[in-house]
């Protein structure tokens, strides 16, 4: 193209080579984003909501307790 | 009770970026789906520590590279995907003007070192400015630079890409 300003070892992409690589990049990571979602990742953060419902219902509960034994 | 099915959906909403980044980190859909579990269970008992106005994407991503690097990076050398494998079920559009070139490209991305494919991935791919890519990987915005520029290079001799006049 123009001068030898860059070093030879590594030359200065040229615009659309670089332009090119960004696309395919895109290209690529865009089709696993448009991938369905694995049921087991989904039921993961049921469980997980789920697990911590439960848990806090628990304590909200044996504080409860712990609230009515104090009172006596 | 709100702020769990507040956390859970944007959990969720984040879901395919976690996934992108895992199979890219991993070189394998299987390795990434367990990554992926790993990184939401310990988000879940992190909580308490995502400061709530940052960026959810990013916190989410400094997990995983974290797990990745510290369990499964082990795996990626053991486990490794056969070259075309990994390409041909990335790509599912019947084959077409590109099809090839994006496989190939799949296969040269995979060989980058991890360090350099994940500087180009959160800068290319993932929308990450190269400031916010050296918070996740913990490391100066130079040397997120450097990484990105060197990957960008020896992708392009994998890919025997040497002038535009090739495209």
């Amino acid at each position: 193209m123009s001068d030898k300003k860059v070093p030879p070892e590594r030359p200065a992409l040229e615009p659309p080579i670089q332009a090119h690589l960004g696309d395919q990049l895109k290209k690529l990571y865009g089709s696993i984003l448009s991938e369905p979602i694995p049921e087991k990742l989904t039921s993961l953060l049921d469980q997980l909501e789920k697990a911590e419902r439960a848990e806090r219902k628990e304590r909200e509960g044996l504080s409860g307790i712990a609230e009515g034994s104090g009172d006596q | 009770m709100t702020a769990i099915a507040a956390f859970k959906s944007a959990l969720l909403a984040e879901l395919p970026s976690l996934r992108a980044f895992a199979i890219s980190l991993s070189g394998s859909h299987d390795h990434a789906d367990d990554l992926v579990q790993e990184t939401v269970m310990k988000a879940w008992g992190a909580h308490a520590s995502f400061i709530p106005g940052t960026s959810l994407r990013a916190w989410l991503f400094t997990i995983m590279r974290n797990t990745y690097f510290s369990q499964y990076r082990k795996a990626r050398r053991e486990v490794q995907d056969t070259d075309g494998e990994a390409a041909a079920r990335l790509v599912s559009a019947p084959a077409q003007d590109g099809h090839l070139d994006l496989a190939d490209f799949r296969v040269a991305l995979d060989k980058l070192p991890d360090d350099q494919r994940e500087a180009l991935i959160l800068v290319g791919a993932s929308g990450f400015s190269c400031e916010e890519a050296a918070e996740i990987c913990g490391c100066a915005v130079g040397t997120i630079k450097s990484r990105v520029n060197r990957a960008r290079q020896k992708l392009l001799q994998m890919m025997a890409l040497q002038s535009a006049a090739d495209l």
